[in-house]
């Protein structure tokens, strides 16, 4: 989820009225972003990754004011002037950064305003529909101080030098992903290619090194008229989608926009294409999933709310709408303007059996027999680290399932017992009074090859006294009321772990197979884990008590 | 009388009676001495006759002819008479006989505590013991009244976690509407998690940063029979009437394993299930790459659902959620248009907590999408909902630290814990 802050001021001028407190905290939400803070200037919304059109003001500002209007409102129509700029795509970009979109934008009165909305937009375009700029990068130049035609192509790493923004030399585009600080944290996106990708005018002078960083030539400054837009990426598609966006938000502040000859290939493209575009859209299945009676008249009043036009057979889908790909797509923008909280909820007759998960009933069934016996039962995290796993418990370490990621170090594997848990537990709780007598039963994690993901989940119970005294027959008649309950014979067979005390130890065997372990925590695992209270404690696998 | 090892040996009142005038078998027959007796006969001459004839018989110390008593030749031995007569002037016996008296209810042995006791009449007395019960002692005591406003001191008793609690409240309300409870594996497949729910394969959900990926088990198997309409749908919609997402779509990507991030896996799986109508719910754990903080942990619980007939819409929807809070006993609840690649009418579902005066978000929900129904061999629409578990619970404990939860256990907080609803 992206955030947009916008000063109230401003978007008030978009919308074209003032907004009251209750349009800015109960309506506003009501379209679907929920409003994170406002104060007295300034307003912070949540805006989906659906609609990145609504990460401008221009765009944010048209759809509220769409919203909430009372009228009759006509839909935008976007006009491009056919200009005749020219950007040339050498077929060197292909192996770093293929795609390639332009815009130019006249008229333009540059304000604080505008600066500050161009520069978030870009931002969340970036993060969002650009992924983190891997598949669109947005350049934003002062036409005048360039030459067109222009040439996107892709050069090796020090054959060209430029003044990048923000920095006082001119430097090669390796030393910019050395040494600029956007180069440091996008070099990543090309820096596995041979060559890399510019755009220079016709004097050969860069406008912009994407998706890294421009020139200061074509800084955008208070007096800039004429603007050209540069758009590159990985995905045609995602590109167009990111220019017009840019593009009909200049056009709702008033500006002109004119088109751009891409030339690739020896094939021309008009860049951008503002026109509406068309999906086939039945009345009857709207109204079928959303539970309502609409005619289609009162479904094109609705849609036209949200800048949807319906001619009663297809809907008319405005060019910087990105997220519509289906008829459900349209259904949920009637949904938006009839208004969420218009729908009246019901609940259908479907009728059903229930069937509760037998595991999960057995499950309980085992807590509430280990907490019949006096028991506290405590829940913890299935993630956990060798070093609890194993190392603490002064066991061998074995294969556990795995993560390759984690940013918290000590949650980095699946736990495959739950008794190093139960000892986290009561090393944590050692200022509480003893005795300490407590139990998890839950889910562990083994692998298992013949599994479909190669892991499966396990459900296994522990217990643990500690306490002054805490001995192996105290726990060992915990076990025997426990399985006594459960209605599971065993048998204990004494073995050697090294968790456990040697000779306190027994195997707990039920059907002919080892299901478990009982003893006394061995001093060292207990001294590993900073704890100086003797424990007592079993550990049976139950999945394997059914069987 | 005083007793070795702290007993106090005493005669009944039947006892008392035959050490002072003789046993009845006694009487029986010394009255034989002088002759046999008709029954009429000796009946007159012995006190307690029916008791006489059943132990003089018993110990074969007479017979019965033609309906006249006779001494036999057994000597008639007088141990249990001088036993009682040495109890009565406060003299030890055998264990032995002693036994036999206790058997024929004419001593009683009694401890030492319990004569004791008996010494409490007419006192005000602190404890009411089992001593006093016996002897019937309490009769005739009083008892010293406590303070009985003190609290009680606390104990550290078995008890449940308050989310197993909770968790069985959330189970028992979706078994009420009739909903099938499931399960599915906490290593999943980006398939399941991800690419059957019509996430593109470049989401920034699918991130390392939000996605905790598997080193071990690094891949899974993929379901044969949905692969191929998945990627359909993903690349151009396939029979949908959607346009895709238009990508090239990669196998080796959904077959990468990772810790799954929502139970909407499961309901996924459970699509592929179930046959329709159904409804289906899963309680369990998911998983996020998030640094540990009072807001996060890596690991917590959603509560996910689905509700399957051709005839469900967007309104009924929101009133499996009303209903649902309704019978967690949160009544204000309100939806705002929210989004997830897999719902259209993606909502956000809030609830008013009236001790915070606040709404507070708990869940999202919507319809599946066609793309995500169609490949998995689905017609009719599908509601679904994933809902925060710990959020109510930690409002109405007045908590605000889920590190309370699953990582530190704070042993007071849960024995303390109220586990009431």
């Amino acid at each position: 989820m992206a955030v947009v802050q916008f000063e109230k001021r401003a978007l008030e001028a978009m919308v074209g009225r003032r907004l009251t407190e209750a349009d800015y905290k109960e309506r506003i939400p009501m379209f679907g972003c929920p409003l994170e803070k406002s104060d007295a200037t300034s307003v912070h919304y949540e805006v989906s990754p659906n609609r990145p059109d609504m990460f401008s003001i221009e765009g944010f500002g048209r759809a509220i004011r769409r919203f909430t209007a009372t009228g009759k409102q006509k839909l935008s129509n976007y006009k491009t002037a056919a200009g005749i700029i020219t950007l040339k795509v050498d077929a060197s970009v292909q192996q770093v950064r293929p795609c390639v979109t332009c815009a130019v934008v006249r008229n333009v009165k540059i304000t604080d305003d505008l600066i500050a909305s161009l520069m978030q937009a870009q931002e969340k375009l970036h993060d969002t529909l650009g992924r983190k700029r891997k598949k669109v990068a947005i350049g934003i130049h002062d036409l005048s101080k360039v030459q067109p035609p222009f040439t996107y192509k892709a050069v090796a790493p020090d054959a060209i030098k430029f003044l990048p923004l923000d920095m006082r030399r001119e430097m090669t585009l390796r030393e910019i992903l050395k040494q600029h600080p956007k180069g440091k944290a996008y070099a990543h996106v090309i820096e596995s290619a041979k060559k890399w990708p510019v755009i220079v005018d016709k004097k050969e002078r860069v406008l912009s090194f994407p998706p890294i960083i421009n020139g200061e030539l074509t800084r955008v400054t208070n007096r800039t008229k004429d603007i050209f837009i540069d758009v590159t990426g990985t995905d045609e598609r995602a590109i167009n989608q990111a220019l017009n966006i840019l593009a009909t938000s200049f056009a709702d502040r008033g500006c002109k926009v004119e088109t751009v000859q891409v030339v690739a290939g020896g094939k021309r493209r008009s860049t951008p294409d503002l026109s509406a575009w068309k999906m086939k859209t039945d009345v009857s299945y709207v109204n079928k999933i959303l539970g309502l009676k609409l005619d289609k008249k009162q479904m094109a009043a609705l849609l036209e709310k949200m800048d949807v036009g319906f001619d009663g057979t297809n809907a008319i889908i405005p060019p910087y709408r990105t997220d519509v790909m289906h008829p459900m797509d349209i259904a949920e923008d009637v949904a938006i303007a009839y208004g969420y909280d218009k729908f009246e909820p019901t609940v259908p007759e479907v009728p059903t059996i229930a069937q509760p998960l037998e595991k999960h009933e057995r499950l309980y069934a085992v807590k509430q027999i280990m907490a019949g016996i006096g028991f506290q039962e405590v829940v913890c995290l299935t993630l956990s680290n060798v070093g609890d796993e194993f190392d603490r418990m002064d066991a061998p370490r074995q294969p556990v399932a795995e993560t390759r990621n984690a940013v918290t170090p000590e949650c980095n594997i699946c736990r495959r017992d739950v008794l190093p848990s139960i000892m986290d537990v009561l090393a944590n709780n050692q200022h509480y009074e003893y005795p300490q007598k407590i139990f998890e039963a839950g889910d562990v994690v083994v692998l298992d090859p013949a599994s479909e993901t190669g892991a499966r989940n396990v459900k296994k119970l522990a217990a643990a006294i500690a306490d002054t005294r805490a001995s192996y027959a105290d726990v060992a008649s915990v076990l025997a009321s426990f399985m006594e309950s459960a209605g599971v014979k065993y048998e204990l067979r004494a073995a050697k772990h090294p968790s456990f005390i040697e000779g306190r130890m027994a195997e707990i065997i039920a059907g002919g197979k080892a299901i478990g372990v009982i003893g006394e925590i061995n001093p060292k695992a207990l001294s590993n884990w900073k704890m100086d209270m003797p424990v007592a404690a079993f550990e049976v696998d139950l999945d394997a008590l059914k069987a | 009388m005083a007793e070795k090892q702290g007993r106090h040996v005493e005669l009944t009142d039947e006892g008392r009676r035959y050490a002072e005038h003789g046993l009845p078998e006694k009487v029986l027959t010394d009255a034989l001495k002088s002759g046999p007796l008709s029954f009429d006969e000796a009946r007159k001459r012995v006190h307690a006759f029916d008791i006489a004839l059943q132990w003089a018989k018993k110990k074969v110390w007479i017979e019965i002819k033609q309906d006249k008593l006779f001494l036999t030749n057994k000597p008639v031995e007088t141990t249990e008479q001088d036993a009682l007569k040495a109890i009565a002037s406060g003299k030890h016996v055998d264990d032995a006989i002693l036994e036999k008296l206790v058997w024929r209810k004419l001593v009683r042995i009694e401890s030492e505590a319990l004569a004791e006791t008996k010494k409490l009449a007419g006192q005000v007395v602190a404890d009411l013991t089992i001593d006093m019960l016996k002897s019937g002692v309490w009769k005739d005591v009083r008892f010293r009244p406590y303070n009985v406003q003190a609290a009680g001191a606390r104990l550290n008793a078995g008890k449940l976690h308050v989310l197993t609690v909770f968790e069985q409240k959330v189970r028992r309300i979706y078994l009420d509407l009739g909903f099938i409870e499931t399960e599915g594996p906490f290593v999943e497949s980006g398939f399941w998690n991800f690419d059957a729910l019509y996430q593109p394969q470049d989401h920034p959900a699918r991130d390392l940063a939000d996605t905790f990926y598997m080193r071990t088990p690094a891949a899974a198997k993929l379901p044969e029979a949905y692969v191929d309409a998945v990627r359909i749908v993903h690349e151009n919609g396939g029979r949908t009437g959607s346009l895709g997402w238009r990508y090239k779509w990669a196998e080796a990507i959904a077959r990468k394993n990772i810790m799954r991030t929502h139970n909407t896996a499961v309901s996924a799986r459970s699509l592929t299930r179930f046959k329709p109508p159904f409804k289906s719910f899963c309680i369990g754990r998911v998983f996020r790459n998030e640094t540990i903080d009072y807001k996060h942990l890596p690991e917590f619980v959603q509560v996910d659902g689905i509700v399957v007939d051709e005839n469900v819409c967007f309104k009924d929807l929101l009133g499996y959620l009303k209903e649902f809070y309704r019978r967690m006993g949160l009544t204000k609840i309100r939806f705002t248009p929210s989004y997830f690649p897999y719902t259209e009418m993606s909502t956000q579902i809030e609830v008013y907590f009236e001790d915070r005066k606040e709404w507070l978000e708990l869940g999202g929900s919507g319809i599946f999408r066609p793309e995500v129904t169609q490949p998995l061999g689905i017609k009719e629409p599908v509601l679904a909902w994933g809902l925060g578990f710990e959020r109510p619970i930690m409002l109405r404990l007045g908590m605000n630290d889920i590190r309370n939860f699953y990582y530190r256990n704070d042993l007071k907080m849960l024995r303390e814990a109220k586990v009431l609803q």
